[in-house]
């Protein structure tokens, strides 16, 4: 099969850039058929006219014959692609204003929608860069008294919490406002929109740009692994759990 | 082709290269008398429709079952010549095969009583 179609390619080939000798030899054949045709009905005893017009009604239309022959000879695809390429080369050429108008509405219809679409990616498709994204868990507290819902967690709250919850092992607190919270492990005063390092063994984010995550730090936060910290920031959590 | 019915469409490209390669099993020949040929040797029954024959031998020739060249006719006119090539013959011995042996399954099915 494949040979056959390489043979078919290559005798496409060969007449691509001479397909009017290839037009040239089918009317000849064609016509070769209707005159033998008409000769043997002259010998039945019809009149030169008449065995012409009989030899043309058996054979059919010539010209669907012709064209469909021809048309196994192309790169149908191929060629009508050009052929269309052509025309718009010229059509553009002819109408520059409409040109113009067209490339611009369509870089900007291009640029508006890419710059959406990264926004979508990052804000809403993209997982989190942490190794199960699907089980962080950000746990508020709410007071009903101000109506408000996202409270960060009294300290004393969480620690009962994280005695109570006990599937949830790995609980850490964070918070995204600045104060100091009087808890041991939470002591430090945090920028806006930081997590502390204590929540790294919780969210476990994975590597990124060379930079790898290490432990054994000393208590603050170095430049290294600072694009990670601003990723778990993102979360804005209160406590983060994984259960 | 002429056949009764023509919702026989793809049996009748199938059969109308397998007929076009059998008549060219004993030589080279122009396109009307491929036509004539098959027409004599099925004693007038089988008569191939003009219009489809020159699509169906520019086919075959594209899939590499025929080769083709020009020449001089019996009454000294140019003609394109048709003759089978190798993988032709191949072709046509497969076909014919299948073609025997499924006609004769249709043929025993039909005389089942």
């Amino acid at each position: 099969m494949i040979r056959e179609r390489l043979h078919a390619v290559w005798l496409r080939l060969k007449v691509l850039g001479n397909r009017r000798r290839l037009e040239r030899d089918l009317d000849e054949e064609v016509d070769f058929h209707l005159a033998m045709r008409a000769d043997k009905n002259r010998m039945t005893g019809m009149s030169a006219d008449e065995a012409s017009y009989c030899a043309h009604r058996q054979f059919g239309n010539t010209t669907l014959t012709k064209e469909r022959a021809t048309e196994m000879w192309r790169f149908a695809s191929l060629e009508d692609f050009s052929q269309d390429l052509r025309f718009a080369v010229r059509m553009f050429g002819k109408n520059f204003s409409f040109t113009v108008v067209a490339v611009l509405t369509l870089a900007l219809g291009i640029g508006a929608n890419t710059a959406i679409f990264s926004v979508v990616n990052s804000v809403l498709l993209r997982a989190l860069p942490y190794r199960e994204p699907d089980r962080i868990v950000v746990v508020w507290e709410q007071n009903r008294r101000l109506n408000s819902k996202t409270n960060t967690v009294g300290p004393a709250n969480f620690f009962v919490w994280q005695e109570a919850i006990p599937s949830s092992s790995r609980w850490r607190s964070c918070t995204t406002i600045p104060q100091a919270l009087p808890v041991m492990d939470c002591r430090r005063k945090f920028r806006r929109r930081r997590c502390p390092r204590i929540c790294w063994p919780c969210l476990a984010p994975r590597r990124r740009s060379g930079a790898f995550f290490q432990m054994t730090m000393p208590g603050r936060v170095t430049t290294t692994w600072w694009s990670l910290v601003t990723d778990c920031g993102n979360a804005g959590s209160a406590a983060t759990s994984t259960s | 082709m002429t056949l009764k019915k023509e919702s026989e469409g793809e049996l009748l490209q199938g059969t109308l290269d397998l007929l076009i390669l059998k008549a060219l099993t004993n030589g080279a020949k122009h396109g009307y008398s491929v036509a004539e040929w098959i027409h004599d040797s099925s004693n007038d029954v089988l008569a191939v429709e003009e219009g489809a024959l020159y699509p169906a031998l520019h086919r075959l020739e594209l899939r590499g079952l025929l080769a083709s060249e020009w020449g001089a006719s019996e009454n000294n006119r140019r003609a394109k010549y048709y003759s089978l090539t190798a993988a032709g013959r191949r072709h046509l011995n497969a076909e014919s095969e299948y073609w025997t042996r499924m006609s004769a399954a249709v043929t025993r099915v039909l005389r089942t009583a």
